[in-house]
């Protein structure tokens, strides 16, 4: 790396940390309504402050830097037991497509107000009978004059219910053979009439995701992302974006738990430190976030050098995969029996937390696609072994 | 992809070549049953392997030793023996004599067994003890002695020959090292053989102990990318049922779990080099690299065993060459502490300092 660049990052990285020692940082709380309010609330303070959006363009509204400046600014938010920002789909997976492959219309429209955590994102991708086979979904878009009309289902849609707009794949064309060269990447506005949100409870207790159902929706046609049919390369970059950024994001708030963990045992159970049981899943934790980490600074490199998605994304999913579960069983464990009462602080532990994040790590290897799916990539395209 | 040695590749390609012409599969094989040779270790010497990190002032290259670890990685690739990390270590931190070969006696190569390996005490000038596993040993022309006294710890410099040193070979399951017990019934050390004794002594260890712990991660890694890729070879072309077995999802799955591992060990020893050699005033080494060797213990074991298991029975013989890299990550993993003594270390000074990495 060229020392003017070290010495941009190290400029970057004490300004960040002098603005986080003189901000407040919010206490997150557990309940899904109030932890929605409050970090929204800090995206805006980051926005407003110009700390969000750092590698995207001016007109998107960001700071026109690279992915590097972004990751510095992330491990300084971890540093400070700060949270990461709200825009979850939007920031992180989808938003980053738009960027890419939507028009300057686009961008400038809809990609400020995403960055200020005024609009909340959805992505409606997965279907009941289109999962790890996404390809075969059926959700109908057909173009009548300026618009699209769409008709279907999507299913496990985070945030459908406090989401503007939604990144959406269709069916444009139902004969398209293969089944992907006929699918198309729109954005729905989700006050639109015929759209119906339902939200499911997840194992968390948090009602998260959602059913969203189709029923004449109008798309206007100045909302296609990219050409017609041609949605599939850019829904394949808006699921690699799980690679940097959200993976980013993780770490951040991973690290995060682990620290408000450390905190806890120290300050109620100052002999924890010589208790093999518990100094192990701290250690554990520690080696899996560290791993993470240096996974992402190769990412966020083939970030820098543009390159699009990549076979390596999956390795970078399965390592995500991998922390998230370590560190989420290590710290659950830590509870023993007390893991049944929820509302319990064994020593100074926040159960009620730690078991949230424990069940939320078990989606890690599920959304996104699967860790099967995610070793089928590897073996079958990185590792050049010969299909099934 | 394996960056740790495209950084270096000033440094790395003449020894790669060397390997590639020295180091025929025939005389691998004998190397690896006979321990090591040490005409192999004199001529990589001539190559200038322990001048690359000896200080200028002391007659050396003075190469920091966050660049060499591309060789160490390629070590553990090619599967060479001999104590070629000690002799980038040791000369890079102490004064030891041009061309003469190191062994580093340490109790501190584990913790979790450290009332059962022994110690060397040191009191007036007489030391005494025993430590139960030295590699090379017997091989060494001196000895680099960790000892502690009255006053903290001491690093001792003694000629391997000195007839006070008792030293009984062990029989070794690591095919690459020989290792020794060392007895030490009552010794008098000279001022000229104490490098260095308190504070100075503690931190010189300190950073050694680090790097050997480090270095070892990056033999590992080394090795799990060799194996990773010998299986994928391997898988590709081995045909059961009318079809390479590499298409089945079973095996492929296993396949991409090893790639998982050999990947991501690959990148925690590069950034822990990146991270070393730009030191960050507030990085903790030592604890970076205690992370280092705990992941490359667990997931080095992974890997070799998962390429054991993708071999089928041919794997298991020993005309074929995957014991041999098996038995060796099985004895790097347990050197400077395997995942669960590492965990608990480094999970300790998290509950105590709050050091953040
Ligand atoms: C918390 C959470 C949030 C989510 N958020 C969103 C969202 O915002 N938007 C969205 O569009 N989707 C979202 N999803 C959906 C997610 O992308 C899908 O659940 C995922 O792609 C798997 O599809 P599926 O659930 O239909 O499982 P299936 O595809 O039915 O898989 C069932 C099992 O079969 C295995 N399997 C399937 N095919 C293969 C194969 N070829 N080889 C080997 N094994 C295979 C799978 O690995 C899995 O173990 C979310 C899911 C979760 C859990």
């Amino acid at each position: 790396m060229p020392v003017e660049q070290i010495t941009e990052f190290a400029e970057l990285r004490r300004e960040a940390r002098r603005w986080l020692a003189e901000t407040e940082i919010p206490t997150v709380p557990l309940e899904l309504e109030e932890r929605f309010n409050v970090l929204r609330r800090w995206q805006r303070t980051l926005f407003d402050a110009g700390w969000m959006g750092l590698g995207w363009s001016r007109e998107a509204g960001g700071r026109g830097l690279t992915a590097r400046h972004q990751q510095v600014f992330s491990e300084e938010l971890a540093r400070a037991h700060a949270p990461a920002p709200i825009g979850l789909i939007g920031l992180d997976v989808v938003g980053p497509s738009i960027h890419r492959y939507g028009s300057p219309e686009q961008r400038t429209r809809l990609l400020p107000p995403l960055l200020a955590g005024e609009d909340i994102w959805c992505q409606g991708f997965s279907e009941p009978s289109a999962g790890s086979d996404l390809a075969s979904l059926r959700t109908r878009a057909l173009r009548d004059g300026d618009k699209y009309v769409v008709n279907g289902q999507k299913v496990w849609t985070s945030w459908g219910n406090q989401a503007s707009w939604c990144a959406l794949l269709c069916r444009t064309d139902p004969d398209a053979e293969p089944k992907h060269a006929g699918i198309s990447y729109l954005i729905a506005d989700m006050s639109s009439p015929g759209i119906t949100v339902r939200p499911l409870v997840q194992m968390t207790g948090d009602a998260e995701f959602c059913e969203v159902f189709f029923d004449n929706v109008e798309v206007p046609v100045g909302n296609l992302v990219g050409k017609e049919n041609d949605g599939w390369r850019i829904a394949l970059d808006t699921l690699s974006q799980e690679r940097g950024n959200y993976a980013m994001r993780r770490q951040v708030e991973i690290g995060w738990g682990v620290e408000k963990t450390i905190d806890g045992l120290r300050g109620t159970s100052p002999e924890s430190a010589t208790n093999s049981r518990i100094s192990t899943a701290i250690g554990e934790s520690h080696v899996a976030l560290r791993v993470l980490d240096a996974q992402i600074r190769r990412t966020v490199q083939r970030l820098i050098d543009e390159e699009g998605p990549h076979p390596l994304d999956s390795i970078d999913k399965l390592v995500l995969n991998d922390a998230e579960q370590v560190v989420g069983r290590a710290l659950a464990d830590l509870l023993g029996p007390f893991r049944l009462d929820a509302e319990s602080q064994p020593l100074g532990l926040n159960a009620a937390q730690l078991i949230h994040d424990h069940y939320f790590s078990r989606a890690a290897s599920i959304y996104g696609g699967t860790s099967q799916i995610q070793r089928n990539i590897v073996a079958e395209r990185l590792l050049g072994l010969p299909r099934s | 992809m394996m960056s740790l040695t495209a950084a270096d590749v000033d440094l790395v390609t003449p020894i790669r070549e060397f390997f590639d012409r020295r180091v025929t599969s025939d005389y691998h094989h004998a190397l690896l049953s006979g321990g090591w040779d040490p005409e192999l270790m004199a001529e990589l010497d001539d190559l200038g392997w322990s001048e690359l990190t000896r200080p200028e002032n002391r007659g050396g290259l003075g190469i920091d030793l966050t660049a060499v670890a591309g060789l160490i990685v390629l070590v553990g690739d090619r599967l060479i023996p001999g104590p070629l990390v000690e002799q980038l270590i040791l000369p890079a931190y102490l004064d030891i004599p041009d061309g003469s070969l190191v062994a580093f006696a340490d109790p501190a190569v584990t913790l979790d067994w450290a009332s059962s390996i022994g110690s060397v005490h040191m009191e007036s000038g007489q030391i005494q003890g025993t430590i139960e596993l030295v590699r090379f040993g017997a091989e060494a022309d001196s000895l680099v002695l960790a000892v502690d006294g009255p006053d903290g710890p001491a690093l001792l410099l003694l000629p391997g020959s000195d007839p006070a040193l008792a030293l009984t070979p062990i029989t070794s399951s690591d095919p690459t090292s020989q290792y020794v017990r060392l007895e030490i019934a009552s010794r008098t050390v000279t001022d000229a053989e104490i490098l260095a004794t308190g504070t100075e002594a503690a931190t010189l260890l300190r950073q050694i102990r680090a790097w050997f712990r480090l270095l070892t991660a990056c033999e590992i890694s080394g090795i799990a990318r060799r194996m990773l890729e010998k299986t994928v070879e391997y898988v590709a072309q081995r045909q059961q049922f009318g079809k390479p077995v590499g298409s089945f999802q079973a095996v492929k799955h296993i396949a991409a779990s090893m790639a998982q591992a050999a990947i991501s060990m690959e990148a925690l020893c590069e950034a822990t080099v990146s991270d070393i050699s730009s030191a960050e005033v507030d990085f903790d080494i030592e604890m970076a690299t205690w992370t280092a060797k705990a992941y490359a213990a667990g997931a080095g074991r992974q890997v070799v065993e998962d390429a054991l298991q993708l071999h089928g029975g041919i794997g298991f013989t020993t005309e074929y060459d995957l014991h041999w890299y098996y038995r060796r990550v099985l004895a790097l993993r347990t050197w400077y502490g395997d995942e669960h003594e590492l965990h608990a270390l480094i999970g300790s000074r998290r509950l105590t300092d709050g050091v953040d990495r």
